[in-house]
Parts: structure tokens; C-alpha cells; sequence
């Protein structure tokens, strides 16, 4: 594996570890009003007029800098430390076990009724 | 505006439907490959080169992602509180779903890119996952955005 293609690796580990808990504890780093067309930095209620707050674009941008983060610090690490992991396996176990995490926060849709 | 919005609704309608067969493809490529090339058609398909399909599915996830993003907000105010409305909970909790999945396989394109340039025997396991991710995303924010539309009802 090259340096960039482990980079690239770090980064989808840490977006998908940062991005489970962003979206159930709702770290977002922007709120968007869309009735009003407005946009909030951070966490925001809803403006009212029949406008949902929108946190999911937030939590995208919430976890794209934290893992742009962790990418740059890991670009600081010396290539012979780098190299020892198995970056793009522990990447897909890392998506699977944040899409595990998701779905037990999105259980109750499938079970209220 | 309302006829805006459902042009491009069917535009990332269409782009997703193009998107899943090249996902679909490579997916099924990578997990299942064909030893030798021999006629019929699951051999044809396990036979293709996956390699070939990386910057079109790139570039279709790209252009489809962007597309949903902006047709999102249409969703929240005028789909999603029907679905809260009639307490229709399990296709909301799909969409919910799919947001997530599909931001998820967002921040894997660059690594899935980089394991299909220089596909190993090495890296193939971990190659075929992420390729399998991105495809079950694709497959499940489809499937649920058709869902969607079929509830709500297109242009209603």
C-alpha cells in the first residue's frame, strides 16, 4: 500500500468511527432551516413556520473535519509504524461496526408502531 | 420550483439506476470471480473487469450524492412529515438509513479507489468489503427512495 492509499484508508476509519456517535449524540456542526433558507452554525432548534432543523448535512461536515484531523496527524507518523497495520482492513471492519452501532440507534423506527 | 425539483428527482433517480448496475457488477466481480472466461450469463457477469467500472461508479456516486443533497431539504418538509403523519415509522426509518449509509460509503470512495488502481491478491478481501459496502448502500438507499416516492407519490 502506498502512503496516499493509507491516508486514504485513516480517513474512512475515522470518519466512520467519528460519524456514529456525531449522529446519536448530534454533534453537527451546522443546522439547516429549509423554509426559511437559513443556516445555523452548530446544534439549532427549529426556526418554526413548519421547518425542520436539518442536522444531517452538519454531521457530514462534523465528521469529514475530524477525520481530515486524524488523516493530517497520521501523515505525521513515521512510514515504518504506518506500514505494521492493516489499514484497509481495519477501515471496513470500522464501517461495519458503525453501521452496527446506527442501526441499534435507529431500532425504535422499526419497532413503534 | 416544483417542477425543478422533480426533474432532478428523476435525474438522480436515473444516475442511481446506473450507479447500482456498475456497483452491482464490480461488487459481485470482486466476491465471486470467474477462474476462466466460459459462456452464460453469471459467468459473464463474475468475469468482468472490475477495474474499469472505479471511475464511473466515482463519478456516478458523486453526481448522485450531490443531487440527493439537494432535493433533501423537499424531502424533510414536504415527505417526511406525511410519513410522521400517518405513522408510516419503518420507511422513515429506512431514509434514515440510507443518509447515513450513504455518508458512510461517501468517506470510503477515496480508499475504494485507491484498492481498485492497484488491485492485489493481498488486498482483495479488503477490497471486495468496501466494494460490497458501497454496493449495499447503493442498493439500500434505492430501494428506499423508491419506497419513498411510491408513498408520497410523485408530483402529488
Amino acid at each position: 500500500m502506498t502512503k496516499e492509499a493509507r491516508l486514504a484508508a485513516v480517513f474512512g476509519l475515522a470518519f466512520a468511527i467519528i460519524y456514529a456517535p456525531t449522529m446519536d449524540l448530534n454533534w453537527t456542526a451546522a443546522t439547516y432551516h429549509p423554509i426559511q433558507g437559513v443556516w445555523d452554525l452548530g446544534k439549532a432548534a427549529p426556526k418554526g413556520g413548519g421547518s425542520p432543523a436539518m442536522y444531517w448535512y452538519g454531521f457530514v461536515v462534523t465528521a469529514a473535519i475530524g477525520a481530515a484531523i486524524v488523516t493530517a496527524l497520521a501523515a505525521l507518523v513515521p512510514e515504518k509504524l504506518m506500514e505494521r497495520v492493516p489499514w484497509a482492513t481495519l477501515t471496513w471492519v470500522a464501517v461495519v461496526c458503525s453501521i452496527a452501532y446506527i442501526t441499534y440507534v435507529l431500532l425504535p423506527y422499526a419497532t413503534k408502531t | 420550483m416544483k417542477f425543478g425539483i422533480s426533474v432532478l428527482l428523476i435525474t438522480h433517480g436515473i444516475l442511481a439506476v446506473l450507479l447500482l448496475g456498475a456497483i452491482t457488477h464490480q461488487a459481485i466481480a470482486a466476491a465471486w470471480p470467474a477462474a476462466k472466461r466460459a459462456p452464460g450469463f453469471f459467468n459473464s457477469l463474475r468475469s468482468v473487469n472490475g477495474m474499469s467500472y472505479t471511475n464511473a461508479v466515482i463519478i456516478l456516486f458523486l453526481v448522485t450524492f450531490a443531487l440527493g443533497t439537494i432535493i433533501y431539504p423537499t424531502y424533510r418538509v414536504s415527505v417526511r412529515t406525511l410519513l410522521q403523519e400517518y405513522h408510516l415509522y419503518k420507511p422513515e426509518g429506512a431514509f434514515e438509513m440510507k443518509e447515513h449509509l450513504l455518508a458512510l460509503s461517501l468517506a470510503l470512495l477515496p480508499v475504494y479507489w485507491f484498492l481498485w488502481r492497484t488491485p492485489t491478491g493481498e488486498n482483495r478481501i479488503a477490497r471486495t468489503a468496501i466494494t460490497s459496502i458501497i454496493a449495499v448502500a447503493v442498493w439500500w438507499g434505492f430501494l428506499t427512495g423508491h419506497v419513498i416516492n411510491n408513498i408520497r407519490g410523485f408530483g402529488s
